[in-house]
């Protein structure tokens, strides 16, 4: 059930309110040190399994320590998946000449950077949710705002966020509506789509703007944060360089941990 | 404390929501905003709420009148609850609900902290503060949704029919949350049981204008009641 969906949404986010020494550093270091990550990670080349591994240390470190349910992350992993696969998928048929050979059974490089891309992806979006479960959103878009991103793209994302929800729930309401009268049929016949899909929106519309009133009579402004920056502590310093020296030594010097590439 | 005075609202499909309509909310009062269906109440609430801007007339609250630069100081002094809990209950837990109000008011975390635990503490539902409102009850959500506007020490509270979607075990609840606080309250319902145990005053509307301002004694002509589609 759609419902179901929203509790695993915002599930992730419930996290953030835990009290851990991860919780505890400055928001705006643990994005930029997420950032610093992702550009390293997708700055090696399509091939390289290898120099991507040692970076499989940093999610795990960051789970371990924020005591975040790795298996929780991992499901939320799998709705990505699928995307991951469809765009590499199509490297193994088109690149197949041989890279080397592992037991004497043939590795394409289609084949290898097939399986880069996923533990690429898979580094990404692990570090992406790790920054979302141990860091409340309104302290991103905080951070988001004091690293100068344009104000319409912070609000944007912070809308988004907040009206997802709001959309899901009320196709949730449609649809068990709808199946309650279409004799428990599963799914929504092709003829009923288009007007299903306009309710839907024009629905979410009048919810969202229900749901923006209630924030603007609770003092909320477009573009203001709604919470104080956080003072940089040497905690944070010290996290934030260690972390991109890492990095940085990962990439520069291109340390592999590497069986057959 | 808040003075109403030839208030109108007109949509911009041209209906007119609210009609010339003039009052005052003193500082012991407790109004039941009472009408059938369609007969303004909303509007008059979203109106004083400053949710919407009014056509014509004027809205004072101790003072301030409501003008669109003065519009966050006013939303300050009401607190506004809504009809569906959850449209106010956005944020992943309870507690970020009930502090989003106090943090856009710029307070820090630590008092945030303290009011919104003794805001919690009030209503009895500290237990509810680390969880999300997807999982609360019809009641619980209506406890929360008033914390979220408590915490902001409002002057003047608004209620849209705030018996929707309870049972009678927190219907008694809010009743008996609401006698506690000593907030002047506007509260528009259909529940005439509910209104005469929180309320000792009665405004009835009718397409958009006051029909009758009374005491709870209106409550009791079935009369007149019927007579205005009650």
């Amino acid at each position: 059930m759609l419902i179901s969906k929203i509790h695993e949404l915002y599930g992730l986010e419930q996290l953030s309110s835990g009290d851990t020494c991860v919780h505890r550093l400055n928001p705006t270091a643990k994005l930029i040190t997420t950032i610093a990550f992702i550009l390293t990670v997708v700055s090696f080349n399509r091939y390289a399994i290898g120099s991507l591994i040692p970076f499989v240390f940093f999610p795990t470190i960051l789970m371990a320590l924020s005591d975040t349910p790795y298996l929780l992350l991992f499901k939320r992993f799998l709705i990505a998946l699928p995307f991951c696969i469809f765009a590499g998928i199509a490297n193994i048929v088109f690149d197949s000449g041989v890279a080397t050979s592992l037991y004497g059974i043939d590795i394409s490089y289609g084949t290898i950077s097939f399986i880069a891309i996923l533990l690429r992806a898979y580094l990404c979006v692990m570090s992406v949710m790790i920054l979302i479960s141990v860091t409340p959103l309104s302290e991103i878009t905080n951070s988001l705002r004091c690293l100068r991103m344009p104000n319409l793209f912070v609000v944007i994302f912070e809308m988004v966020y907040r009206y997802f929800a709001v959309i899901l729930d009320e196709a949730n309401s449609m649809y068990v509506a709808y199946s309650l009268r279409s004799c428990r049929r599963r799914g929504i016949k092709m003829n009923d789509m288009g007007s299903f899909i306009g309710q839907l929106l024009l629905r979410s519309f009048d919810r969202a703007e229900r749901v923006y009133s209630a924030m603007k009579c609770r003092g909320y402004a477009v573009g203001i944060s709604s919470r104080k920056t956080k003072n940089w502590r040497w905690p944070d310093i010290a996290f934030c360089v260690t972390c991109c020296l890492a990095f940085v030594t990962l990439r520069v010097f291109n340390i592999k941990i590497s069986f057959f590439y | 404390m808040l003075n109403i005075h030839d208030l109108t609202l007109i949509y911009p499909d041209g209906t007119r929501a609210i009609d010339s309509l003039s009052f005052a909310l003193g500082k012991n009062e407790n109004i039941a905003l009472i009408g059938e269906n369609g007969a303004g109440k909303t509007s008059l609430l979203l109106a004083l709420a400053g949710v919407i801007e009014p056509t014509s007339g004027s809205i004072e609250i101790n003072g301030l009148s409501f003008t669109k630069k003065k519009l966050n100081e006013v939303r300050k002094q009401i607190g506004f609850v809504f009809q569906n809990p959850d449209d106010q209950l956005f944020m992943p837990l309870i507690y970020d609900d009930v502090a989003f109000g106090c943090r856009n008011l710029g307070m820090d975390e630590c008092e945030i902290e303290t009011i919104v635990d003794e805001t919690l503490a009030k209503l009895n539902i500290g237990h509810l503060a680390k969880r999300s409102s997807l999982k609360l009850s019809g009641g619980e959500k209506r406890m929360a949704s008033i914390a979220t506007v408590l915490a902001m020490s409002p002057s003047v509270l608004l209620f849209d029919e705030p018996t929707a979607y309870l049972d009678p075990k927190a219907k008694r609840a809010l009743v008996q949350a609401l006698n506690n606080l000593e907030h002047p309250k506007i509260i528009a319902t259909h529940d005439m049981p509910f209104a005469t145990q929180v309320c000792n005053r009665i405004i009835v509307i009718q397409n958009g204008k006051i029909m009758k301002d009374g005491d709870l004694s209106l409550l009791t002509s079935e009369e007149l009641l019927k007579k205005y589609g009650l």
